[in-house]
């Protein structure tokens, strides 16, 4: 071989590798871009209003909506989810002493990754961790008292701005990049990916539900929602919305979700709580 | 010639499975299949939400005797665990294409 064939081919290996690493985007450029993606496609919807789901982008439904947060569903779940959380565990302490500030307006820094276990930790995962460190039995993941707890949680963060961070740990970006890929990946018989009905259909009707754009996916959790009769944690949707496409899906609180949870939540960065809510 | 036919009609009648074409042992053959690779789709984290339901469903049939309609159904699942083990191949870097 001669010396200059080597000497292009080693200065174009050097430039691809260069490149590669710099078509990894780090999160917040994928934010940014996720961002903009909806700002493009819905020019409308002013200011935070994402955090108000399809309602932000479908005024034929708002106004029903609207009627019903006069007299909130959730109310009596906000209420419930306050006296558990002022109960006393058998040992003579209770949940705030498990939560920064008693847990009181911290909703907006879940789910965290925490170094020293090497995961994401949701609020949910923190509340049933509390009451197992304290002697008590872990509640149900999907609904019932977790799911009132984690809304007077939220209830009481209202207005606080997603603030989650993804710190400087290699597991802290591998567990962001596996939510990431979740989203975007098809899965299921129907080979169909969360961005699909949530980006790039977002908006659409698919059979009698116009489905939400992903940017305000997470700020009002959990959620009172009419077809459940009751309240749901944010892994009860995702376990919904993978089943619609048949897939299996996965447990609540799995790393899987959890993950998924870091990624969306990431993403919203910025919206303010507005936990819980009412949808359909 | 006539020993031939003998020959033959004694085949055909004395082995029926031959000529219905599914043994249970081929149907547990395509069941036990369809169980390596939907666990297979499920370590990849792509499992479909009803192949396992398939398999349960084929092997209840093979039980009660239904050995085609068995079959029918876990070739199916069969099909279902393959296909679900390509999606988590191809997605492994298709998932890009979605990102905005
Ligand atoms: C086949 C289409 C489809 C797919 C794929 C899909 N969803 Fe959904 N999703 C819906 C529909 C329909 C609703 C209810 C209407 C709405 O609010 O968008 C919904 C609702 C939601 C909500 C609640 C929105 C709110 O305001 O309360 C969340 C969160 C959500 N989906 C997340 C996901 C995630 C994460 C994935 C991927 C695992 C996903 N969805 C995949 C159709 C889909």
């Amino acid at each position: 071989m001669n010396k200059q064939l080597v000497k292009t081919l080693l200065t174009t290996v050097a430039i691809m590798l260069a490149l590669s690493s710099v078509a990894q985007a780090s999160p917040e450029e994928d934010r940014q871009a996720f961002v903009k993606f909806f700002h493009d496609r819905f020019p409308n919807v002013k200011g935070d209003d994402w955090i108000n789901g399809v309602y932000a982008i479908d005024s034929a439904s708002r106004a029903q909506w609207e009627e019903i947060e006069d007299f909130p569903p959730y109310e009596i779940y906000v209420d419930e989810g306050k006296k558990l959380f002022e109960t006393k565990f058998a040992n003579g302490k209770s949940l705030a002493d498990c939560f920064e500030n008693g847990g009181i307006g911290i909703k907006q820094n879940y789910p965290y990754f925490d170094t020293k276990r090497g995961e994401v930790v949701t609020l949910e995962l923190a509340i049933n961790e509390c009451r197992e460190k304290n002697g008590e039995k872990p509640w149900g993941w999907k609904k019932g008292k977790l799911a009132a707890v984690s809304a007077y949680m939220a209830w009481t963060s209202r207005g606080k701005k997603t603030n989650v961070k993804i710190p400087n740990d290699p597991r802290a970006l591998a567990a962001y990049e596996a939510g990431k890929k979740h989203f975007y990946s098809r899965r299921g018989q129907l080979n169909m990916a969360c961005a699909h009905c949530h980006m790039h259909y977002s908006g659409n009707k698919l059979r009698a539900d116009i489905t939400s754009p992903a940017l305000g996916h997470t700020t009002h959790f959990p959620v009172f929602r009419s077809k459940w009769g009751s309240l749901g944690t944010l892994h009860r949707r995702f376990g919904g919305c993978n089943k619609q496409v048949r897939a299996k899906p996965f447990k609540a609180q799995s790393e899987e979700y959890r993950n998924l949870e870091y990624f969306l939540t990431y993403m919203n960065n910025g919206l303010p709580i507005n936990g819980p809510g009412a949808r359909k | 010639m006539k020993k031939l036919i003998i020959a033959l009609l004694l085949a055909v009648f004395l082995s029926p499975t031959a000529f219905a074409g599914t043994s249970a042992k081929d149907v547990q053959k395509v069941i036990n299949e369809a169980e390596t690779l939907r666990k297979e789709a499920a370590k990849l984290h792509y499992e479909w939400r009803d192949t396992k339901k398939q398999i349960k469903k084929a092997q209840a049939l093979l039980k009660e005797g239904k050995v085609d309609k068995a079959m029918k159904v876990a070739k199916h699942a069969r099909l279902e665990g393959q296909r679900a083990i390509e999606q988590a191949k191809r997605e492994s870097t298709h998932y890009k294409d979605l990102m905005p």
